[in-house]
């Protein structure tokens, strides 16, 4: 497929990590790195030779993943990595366990396979779910074209024939943040479901399936997305959850990531995203049900307008190219990420919910993949972090637990249950 | 395929319980989860935990980083002699801080009662170089030596009581006052008889009772939960 009306791409040897991906680095610890993971279920088992001859093949025409990061004096940059494709793994019980950059051949992803599902754990330095869908996407098409299928490209499918556009490698954040307003970026501390931790790097992920006909029809009687309805239905179980504990009343709040590509046109596979912050206060009284649809509705439109979220873009890229950050070394630099994020990053959220959306495929495809699953890696302080996305009529919600009571998994699921929609449930539990 | 009866969600093939609520799946039909269907599950049971800190790897370059400076200092003393013996003192003192903090990191699992024993052995020693620089005699065998051993006993002390099992923060800053002040004491009394007075526990006393009262909020604190549940309200940060 010829890129419609991108330059061809410099041979990058190197480059910058965008703006988003450099708070990243910082906040990895031994214990937990910013990881997120994308599956793709088919109609077929996995053969795992076939898969790494599809994976090499794909990440010729990803070379923004084909990266190792490296340390600068003052920046962490992309290399090209150069090395053969990261190894092909059974899948393991405990996914999005933290990176260190110096293992699997230095790359920023993981690759598994387990029966008829190809797994990637991405590193959110690397990419937004957006780039790892098309990552993905293309590698589940590659391989399926390898067993003989022919799928085509279309959809989150890029053909791997053609070569990688500039605008696939920009920094859009560069392009884009152009507003001198400043907005409040703290929005107080929220309220964190507490629970008994499991053994560090091992979760709780639970997936929900669900006939997105159904879960849309539920959303839309009551005159909401699906993104704000499940939102509503978690700040509903926070709200109710934190009255049942005998703690300090605080602000409930929910994270809700927003694709910036929807307001700002751009192709990149890198990241560009942004969260905003929805949030209760329990203090001004008892809500509803139907008065959490509504201020949540009401705040997801509020904050999801492109001139805030250029201000909120711009702000951090302003702090990027502060002279006096810039002449900060990196060491420095990566404290202070370090120590902002335990003082104010998730402080100000009680949990996270990515809705991706519904993905397209190509027609030859649709038919032999049963399901996509999205799965954000596990927080610090939100205990259970969410993540949904559709594809087909399916419709799975994931939710990454890092606590042995699932009590606001089961409260969300029957919810679902109870508004008339059927849920299936997978789990790496027991 | 199942559903679970508590939550009523669908359950995949060979699940033994629901995920969600731990409800035990009976399907008379499929009395039992078996083999072939339980080796479908969505996921394996292989946990991989990933690599540990390279700790050694760490410490080694610690102690290549403290060794060059140590050496550069012996071979300046020994090329001017006339200086004294100050190399002495860097190397010493380099040591004890080797000993103290670095050497920890080699081990895998150490014992703790052994690396105590090895400290105290090292703080002995350090004392001991300046004992014999200085050449006294008295006060290394009266005061420092008994100073060190009361030290190390209460941080045995300490350290089995900790290993019985997992104690919470007010408890054990309990445990750290007590042993405060049965420290203080004892060096009181050692003190008073190097320098030949009555063993009275004037300071010691003084530490004792500013213990006591603090032992008594935090024992206050461990037994009033509402107490407690008012401190971290007024004092979470």
């Amino acid at each position: 497929m010829p890129n419609t009306g991108q330059t061809a791409p410099k041979q990058r040897h190197w480059f910058k990590l965008d703006n988003a991906a450099t708070i990243f680095p910082g906040q990895n610890t031994q214990r937990w790195s910013n990881i997120f993971r994308f599956s793709v279920v088919l109609d077929r088992e996995v053969k795992p030779d076939l898969l790494e001859r599809a994976l090499e093949e794909t990440l010729a025409r990803f070379p923004c993943f084909d990266v190792r990061i490296r340390r600068g004096f003052f920046w962490y940059y992309f290399e090209k990595n150069g090395a053969a494709a990261p190894p092909v793994m059974p899948d393991i019980k405990n996914p999005c366990y933290r990176i260190r950059f110096n293992e699997n051949r230095r790359f920023l992803f993981r690759v598994y396979y387990r029966h008829n599902r190809i797994s990637v754990d991405f590193y959110h330095a690397l990419c937004d779910g957006y780039g790892a869908s098309r990552f993905i996407c293309t590698l589940a098409a590659r391989y399926l074209n390898l067993d003989g299928i022919h799928t085509g490209a279309g959809g989150a499918v890029l053909d791997t024939a053609s070569q990688a556009s500039e605008g696939e490698m920009e920094d859009s954040f560069e392009r884009y943040a152009s507003s001198k307003a400043k907005l409040r970026r703290f929005n107080g501390f929220a309220y964190h479901a507490k629970g008994t931790r499991l053994p560090h790097h091992t979760l709780h992920l639970t997936t929900g399936f669900m006939p997105l006909d159904r879960v849309s029809a539920v959303a839309k009687s009551s005159g909401v997305t699906i993104t704000e309805y499940t939102a509503a239905v978690l700040l509903d179980i926070m709200l109710r959850k934190q009255a049942l504990e005998q703690r300090k009343t605080k602000r409930v709040s929910i994270q809700i990531p927003v694709n910036l590509r929807n307001h700002f046109p751009s192709q990149t596979l890198r990241n560009f995203v942004l969260c905003m912050n929805i949030g209760i206060d329990p203090m001004l009284g008892d809500y509803t049900f139907e008065e959490i649809l509504r201020a949540v509705k009401l705040g997801v439109r509020t904050e999801n307008d492109p001139k805030r979220l250029n201000a909120l873009m711009s702000a951090n890229r302003r702090l990027q190219t502060n002279p006096l950050m810039r002449a900060l070394p990196l060491a420095l630099k990566k404290a202070g990420i370090g120590v902002h994020f335990r003082i104010s990053g998730e402080q100000s959220t009680s949990v996270l919910l990515t809705n991706f959306g519904k993905v397209e495929l190509p027609a030859g495809m649709r038919g032999h993949v049963e399901s996509l699953i999205f799965a954000s890696g596990p927080g610090i302080l939100n205990g259970a972090r969410w993540g949904a996305v559709s594809c087909g009529n399916v419709f799975a919600l994931t939710c990454s637990n890092v606590y042995r009571e699932t009590d606001i998994e089961k409260a969300v699921f029957t919810h679902f249950i109870r508004a008339g929609v059927p849920v299936r449930v997978e789990s790496n539990k027991n | 395929m199942s559903y679970c009866v508590e939550c009523g969600v669908e359950l995949e093939n060979g699940a033994a319980s629901c995920p969600l609520c731990d409800t035990p799946v009976v399907n008379p039909r499929s009395p039992q989860p078996d083999g072939g269907a339980a080796a479908r599950r969505a996921y394996s049971g292989e946990v991989v935990l990933p690599a540990g800190i390279r700790r050694r790897y760490v410490a080694f370059l610690i102690s290549v980083s403290l060794a060059i400076p140590n050496i550069i200092c012996v071979i300046a003393n020994l090329l001017y002699p006339d200086t004294g013996v100050w190399a002495l003192y860097a190397v010493s003192s380099s040591t004890l801080a080797w000993v103290l903090f670095v050497q920890p990191f080699f081990w895998k699992k150490v014992n703790p009662y052994f690396l105590l024993a090895l400290d105290t052995v090292a703080v002995t020693l350090y004392i001991y170089i300046f004992f014999v620089v200085k050449g006294e005699t008295a006060w290394f065998y009266r005061t420092a030596v008994p100073l060190v051993a009361v030290l190390a006993v209460c941080l045995a002390a300490f350290v089995f009581w900790f290993r019985l099992e997992k104690r919470d923060w007010p408890r054990i800053v309990i445990a750290v006052l007590s042993l405060t002040c049965v420290y203080s004491a004892c060096a009181g009394i050692i003190l008073h008889t190097y320098l030949g007075k009555k063993p009275v526990a004037a300071v010691s006393l003084i530490v004792c009772l500013s213990c006591a009262v603090m032992i008594g909020f935090f024992a206050y604190v461990t037994r009033n939960k509402r107490f407690r549940a008012w401190l971290s309200r007024r004092f979470f940060v």
